[in-house]
């Protein structure tokens, strides 16, 4: 439940931020010919249900004491080289190609949650014949 | 009507579909999600006819994780995990299997005759409507949706966040780039099968890869192959039809939940359950009333999605989101312009009901243990590996990764939060159909607010959301009254 607080929190913080965000860019949005607000509306009108609503959740959310001491970082490793990992995709892409792309980053998956390096070879495997048949044969990806 | 190929996609994707609900962890959305890049390249009724199969199957194979494992597969079946693991434990695992397949299928087969009456009705109907309705209409969608969920402010914030991602790219208004910051491949807004991708398949790795150390689900029923047909196709079928009329009540409960927009199986089943709990049914009841309500939803929630192209649901905000991208309006147009594939739908929700639920329910009855066994590990990691496939192969361009990498990310802050991603995803959907109808209401009528309280249908509309927020927040407060009684 604690843990839930501290994700909770930071969604809030977000979503103010966001909503700030929205309203600002908004501002340089043109108006209708009759003067009255055209496309800045709708995301305004989003603006102040995020800020008010990340304000209601995170009022009670910051008000927990240690909400910062419950090992949120330790877990985000893992996670975190993932996410690294695919920020490399885009440029891994075009050089290996699709098949080879997929079947690393299914091993890469698998090895992160501690499978086997045989059934992970066996992954990579099989994620390249899946890739390679459906989507490269069959669907002319 | 119903050619060889769509066949053949209704058989593969019913059995895709009971595969990934089966599987804890595994959703009816995630199945769909990871097929929508399939589809985009298959003829549009072929392509329905899976997601018929995937969406429908999907749900009902929910059970098979609650009998062997205690954990559902879909959020749908945890209504009433507690009473159909009882059962498989107490009984056998084919029966109570047994017991939910033919309660899906009997369910799902009221749900379609509410279908094909409800959607051509009402598409008659929509005929009429306006902007002003449609505003109403997707406005109901939108409160009903915040409603269903827990925490009414994080599923006000989900909606919130996905209306918001909805609007980067050209408004309906003037026709002006917006939140673009000059790149051009996001004038078409964000690629919506990308944003499923990453919120429902990368949130979902990630997730897994927080929680890793979190101990596997390990069967506990010992799923024997004896006398499985037995069970399956004598008693549970027998045992189903002794309670028919509970069935016949939560069908039709399931499929009134689901035509809600916004709603979906997940409340029908709670609802369907909770009915017969306080009626003092037994184990078998609960799982009858629950199994065929939440079956029954699923062909409900498509009544709007047809005929008003409002989402009843998450998975038919996905179904609406194909209907956008293959150029297919939904609504009236729908059966004006494209009646073959509707025909077609019908069909494969009538083929899935009649056949392939109980079918799918056997093979899952005989393979329970085997399905729950196949390492965690490879499974996320073949979703990872699709996640990326499925994003590059919408628009073949490596930028979309990065997109689906931020999204993902953020997919995971919302679910360790707790915050509805289905809420987000109907947001990405009903977010521009509001915002058009706002504003072509309010340029037509040179912001002259009345005129959405002028016809009568409006009227009626603006006052059923009004009912809807009282009368929901009415029940909210007597919940949680009886709650703070029941605690000591």
């Amino acid at each position: 439940m604690q843990q839930e607080r501290i994700w909770e929190a930071l969604v809030a913080g977000l979503a103010v931020l966001l909503g700030l965000g929205t309203w600002y860019l908004s501002g340089s949005l043109p108006t209708t010919e009759e003067g009255y607000p055209g496309p800045a509306l709708f995301p305004r009108i989003l603006a102040v249900v995020l800020v008010l609503g990340g304000l209601a959740l995170l009022g009670p959310a910051l008000w927990q004491r240690q909400w910062w001491q419950a090992g949120l970082l330790g877990r985000l490793g893992p996670v975190g080289v993932l996410l690294a990992a695919l920020g490399l995709a885009p440029w891994l892409l075009p050089r290996a190609g699709l098949v080879v792309t997929a079947a690393l980053y299914a091993m890469l998956m698998a090895t992160l949650l501690g499978a086997r390096w045989a059934a992970v070879l066996g992954l990579g495997l099989a994620v390249a014949g899946v890739v390679q048949g459906v989507f490269v044969l069959l669907l002319k990806v | 009507m119903f050619g060889l190929e769509s066949l053949v996609a209704l058989v593969l994707g019913s059995l895709y579909g009971a595969i990934f609900g089966a599987l804890p962890g595994l959703t009816a959305t995630l199945a769909l999600s990871l097929f929508i890049p399939i589809a985009l390249f298959l003829e549009p009724t072929v392509a329905f006819s899976a997601i018929v199969g995937i969406t429908a199957t999907a749900i009902f194979a929910g059970d098979v994780g609650a009998v062997a494992v205690r954990i559902p597969g879909t959020p749908a079946s945890a209504a009433y995990t507690e009473e159909i693991h009882e059962l498989g434990r107490r009984r056998s695992p084919a029966l109570a299997l047994g017991i939910a397949a033919f309660a899906s299928a009997l369910g799902s087969l009221v749900g379609v005759v509410f279908l094909v009456g409800g959607s051509l009705g009402l598409a008659q109907v929509a005929k009429q409507f306006s902007s002003f309705e449609y505003f109403w209409l997707v406005l109901l969608g939108i409160i009903s949706g915040i409603l269903a969920t827990p925490s009414l402010l994080k599923g006000m914030l989900a909606f919130a966040f996905g209306m918001l991602i909805a609007t980067v790219g050209v408004d309906p208004a003037l026709g002006t780039p917006r939140f673009t910051f000059g790149n051009v491949s996001l004038l078409g807004g964000v690629p919506f099968i990308v944003a499923l991708i990453a919120f429902f398949g990368l949130s979902e790795v990630l997730r897994a890869l927080y929680d890793r150390h979190q101990p596997a689900p390990r069967p506990s029923a010992e799923a024997t192959q004896h006398q499985v047909a037995r069970s399956y196709f004598l008693e549970a079928p027998l045992l189903v039809l002794r309670q028919r009329w509970l069935l016949l009540r939560s069908s039709l409960l399931g499929t009134f939940v689901g035509f809600l927009p916004g709603a979906g199986s997940d409340l029908a089943a709670w609802m369907s359950a909770n009915l017969a709990r306080m009626r003092k049914n037994r184990g078998e009841q609960v799982v009858v009333a629950g199994a065929g309500s939440n079956n029954a939803a699923v062909a409900g929630t498509w009544i709007p999605a047809l005929s008003l192209g409002i989402p009843g649901d998450t998975l038919t905000a996905i179904v609406l989101g194909m209907f956008m991208v293959l150029g297919i309006t939904p609504g009236p147009d729908l059966f004006r312009n494209n009646f073959g594939l509707v025909l077609q739908i019908y069909g494969a929700f009538f083929l899935v009901s009649v056949f392939l639920l109980p079918l799918s329910g056997f093979i899952a009855a005989s393979l329970v243990n085997q399905l729950i066994r196949i390492p965690r590990p490879l499974l996320l990691g073949g979703v990872m590996g699709l996640c990326l496939v499925g994003t590059y192969a919408i628009n073949r361009n490596p930028a979309d990764l990065y997109l689906m990498l931020v999204l993902g990310a953020f997919g995971l802050l919302l679910q360790k939060g707790g915050f509805p991603l289905g809420q987000l995803i109907l947001g990405l959907v009903l977010g521009p159909l509001l915002e058009q109808y706002l504003m072509v209401s309010l340029i037509k009528t040179h912001w002259d607010l009345t005129a959405f309280f002028s016809r009568p249908v409006a009227l009626g509309l603006a006052l059923a959301n009004l009912l809807l927020v009282l009368g929901m927040l009415y029940l909210r407060a007597r919940q949680a009254r009886q709650v703070r009684e029941v605690r000591p």
